[in-house]
């Protein structure tokens, strides 16, 4: 019993010394990787363009139609379900971190504005040193969202898998982005499929005061940092982008960037609703068209294939233009 | 309150401080208030029915000893049998005739650990009965014996004198029961919490809608499934007998490398033994056992293998997965497989795994347009390509870390079957598992709050 004690305490001790070191250290080895913040602050100072979002802007811009066509360097910084409260850190990092920035196009996700701070995507841990881990830990503190479990899960659990198997997994993984963008191809879906996959499960649809305000701080940086800034929504499938809520949390979205002055693309469908429901605004002007109705630019309700991506991006080019 | 694998952590190891601290007579008085607390915590709405079935259990008991020399016995033990019965019925199929018979009723919930304390109480009366143990003089080690929480969820299916004898006799700290007991915790948390929960959310996801993966992913997902089946409930078995064991009570492994069977009567050496040989003890033998002849032995069998069936659940699939284990038990030859050579034993491992691996499909899949949807996909529409491939791994976690969670998965099975593997050749290297696994448990644990499956059953 006594070795199986200091077998034990051996283990243990072992595990809090790696812990220690994942926890400040691990971000360094993401600098060589396609994507993530230490790859953008260490390869470049500066971005013409910088995509700050969520999933969809990796899967729905295409990276090299974006590099051929638009001046300068465009980069996608996309954590899965990327929230504003955390897009408000990433942005503060980079500027901390002197990275240059010309065009801030903020993902305009509305179902991430109506939820409490969640970190939903474990890389932000691996891509951040044990300060930035404290804020997000502070937030979910302030937000009333720290449990013993998010704690274990911030701090213990996450990215293990990614680090343990680092070298397989990078040469497996690498290949597939560019600067954060997705290049691997991704298959269209079908309309029946696409309704067959469970439901958004949302059921307050009303925008997260701690949403907003980051969202206002965020506005607040980029005049601070002279960097122009364009909320911008990627199209949904017909079944999202015809809900009423998810139309009303567009509105609201929509009337924030108007009272702050903040510049906003909107997709076709949204555009059109809001038209009909407020003709004193111009809102055709700042629609990007792209037809929500075709299930094989989706790979599901949120997220655009490899067609919807080729299709999307020149229309955002058209715009730049 | 939800059943929750570290809420029962902390609960095992605050009894387990507590046990010691008193003197050794208190000892099962402090099992026996822990185990009402813990099933009061968990389920509050059923403890008057376990109550119920203790008290009146107990009391058959004793008439059926009072009674066993006239003939009266057999009625106290009928009695005793339908009434365990007809609750366990009412409860675990009313929801299945309710639905079958579109009957207007609202479903009623499954108590918490019945079809366990059930086949408890039966063994007990069945053994008076048989004159195979006196009746329990001591209602506490009786109440005990059927609540012991550490086996209360998910079994194991103990005998009564497991539990009463050691606690009668007075539990001393037995440093190596205590050691075994860890060692079994650690490989336990293992299998449950790193193994099993990491494959959960995987198969969930391909068997609720299978037609949305490539059929690569629907081989993978049933594969895992096995695996995970076999982590969440061995998992759970190893840490109910670890902590019975660290409480110095001795008590038998209820999985036993079940993977590593060579025919199906192999297997259910090795499954779920408690329940295997509690089926065989109070259904198989009592039925005519191999005394009657071939014919009826085989009757035997399969009727054994549908009551297993429907000790799993209210749903026909469960029945016919007992038939399909049933039948190939029938058809196993009896000679002993391990005298096989090795390429004939390679070939009975194969068969035996993929019968398993079928059964388990009739298992999970819960109707026959589903199933046959599920095979015709997996087998018609097979092909093996890098985009099947990687598109077969995205829902481990629908990111980019989904190769990075699969070569994980991957590696902790195959530790866990290395181990296995040495296990069955005779080479035990448990301190080097121990370190291994007590490293994946501090760091690689699944959080989330996933049930115990067999919790269900």
């Amino acid at each position: 019993m006594k070795k199986l004690l200091k077998i034990f305490l051996f283990v243990l001790l072992l595990c809090a010394i790696a812990l220690l070191l994942k926890n400040e250290f691990a971000r360094l080895l993401t600098k060589n990787s396609p994507y993530g913040i230490q790859t953008l602050i260490s390869k470049t100072a500066s971005a013409e363009n910088l995509f700050v979002g969520s999933s969809m802007f990796r899967q729905g811009i295409d990276i090299f139609a974006l590099e051929e066509k638009s001046p300068g360097t465009s980069w996608i910084l996309a954590y899965n379900g990327n929230q504003p409260v955390w897009e408000k850190i990433i942005l503060e990092s980079l500027l901390n971190n002197n990275v240059k920035i010309k065009t801030l196009f903020l993902d305009m996700y509305a179902y991430s504005v109506v939820v409490s701070p969640k970190v939903s995507d474990e890389r932000l841990f691996l891509h951040t040193d044990l300060k930035t881990k404290k804020e997000f830990w502070n937030i979910l503190k302030q937000t009333g969202n720290a449990s013993l479990q998010e704690l274990f899960q911030m701090f213990v659990s996450s990215n293990n898998e990614i680090l343990w198997t680092w070298p397989l997994n990078k040469k497996l993984t690498d290949n597939r982005y560019l600067r954060g963008g997705n290049t691997a191809f991704s298959p269209g879906s079908t309309d029946s499929l696409i309704r067959s996959l469970p439901p958004v499960a949302i059921e307050d649809f009303s925008f997260r005061k701690e949403q907003k305000n980051a969202l206002l701080k965020i506005f607040d940086l980029c005049k601070k940092h002279n960097v122009n800034l364009v909320l911008i929504e990627t199209p949904k499938y017909i079944e999202i982008a015809t809900d009423s809520n998810y139309l009303q949390v567009m509105t609201e979205y929509i009337e924030l960037a108007k009272t702050n002055r903040v510049e906003f693309l909107i997709s076709e469908s949204t555009a059109n609703q809001m038209q009909q429901k407020d003709s004193s605004f111009n809102y055709l002007e700042k629609m990007i068209p792209f037809n929500s109705d075709d299930p094989e630019s989706f790979q599901d309700r949120i997220h655009l294939s490899s067609k919807g991506r080729k299709i999307y991006t020149e229309k955002i080019l058209k715009f730049f233009k | 309150m939800p059943f929750s694998i570290y809420l029962f952590l902390v609960f095992c190891f605050f009894v387990l401080a507590l046990f010691y601290a008193v003197p050794k007579k208190a000892r099962p008085l402090i099992l026996l208030f822990s185990s009402i607390a813990f099933y009061a915590l968990c389920d509050v709405r059923f403890l008057a029915l376990l109550a119920i079935e203790i008290i009146f259990t107990f009391y058959l008991g004793k008439k059926i000893e009072a009674n066993l020399e006239q003939n009266k016995a057999k009625k106290f033990l009928i009695l005793g049998i339908l009434f365990v019965l007809t609750i366990l019925g009412f409860f675990k199929y009313f929801n299945f005739f309710v639905e079958q018979f579109s009957f207007s009723f609202k479903s009623i919930l499954l108590p918490l650990g019945i079809s366990y304390y059930s086949f408890k109480t039966i063994s007990y009366l069945i053994d008076i009965y048989k004159q195979k143990r006196s009746s329990e003089p001591f209602f506490t080690f009786y109440a005990l014996y059927v609540s012991f929480f550490p086996h209360l969820i998910c079994g194991p299916i103990v005998r009564s004198e497991t539990i009463t004898e050691p606690l009668k006799k007075g539990i001393a700290y037995n440093p190596e029961l205590f050691k075994q007991g860890f060692l079994l915790l650690v490989s336990g948390l293992f299998k449950k919490v790193v193994i099993a929960d990491r494959i959960g959310t995987y198969v969930n996801a391909i068997f609720a809608t299978p037609e949305a993966y490539p059929s690569f992913a629907l081989l993978l997902a049933l594969l895992l499934f096995a695996v995970q089946l076999y982590c969440d409930f061995g998992g759970y078995s190893e840490i109910a007998v670890g902590f019975t064991k660290m409480f110095g009570i001795p008590c038998k492994d209820n999985f036993l490398r079940p993977y590593f069977a060579l025919n199906i009567r192999d297997f259910w050496r090795r499954w779920h033994i408690s329940l295997s040989s509690w089926l065989r003890d109070y259904v198989y033998i009592p039925l005519g056992g191999n005394r009657l002849g071939k014919k009826r032995q085989h009757f035997n069998t399969l009727v054994t293998f549908i009551a297993c069936g429907i000790w799993h659940g209210s749903a026909l699939h469960f029945i016919l997965w007992g038939i399909w284990h049933g039948v190939f038990n029938t058809l196993t030859p009896r000679k002993d497989p391990q005298m096989f050579k090795k390429p004939l034993k390679i070939l009975a491992f194969l068969l035996t795994f993929s019968i398993v691996l079928f059964g388990w499909l009739l298992f999970k899949i819960d109707s026959a347009p589903k199933l046959l949807q599920f095979l015709s996909h997996l087998i018609c529409d097979f092909n093996i390509s890098v985009s099947t491939i990687s598109n077969s791994l995205l829902p481990f976690t629908y990111s980019n870390t989904c190769i990075a969670h699969f070569l994980t998965t991957l590696a902790f099975v195959f530790i866990l079957f290395s181990q296995e593997y040495l296990q069955e050749k005779g080479k035990d290297k448990e301190l080097l598992f121990f370190t291994i696994q007590l490293f994946c448990v501090f760091l690689f644990c699944q959080t989330g709050n996933s049930p115990f499956l067999y919790a269900n059953f």
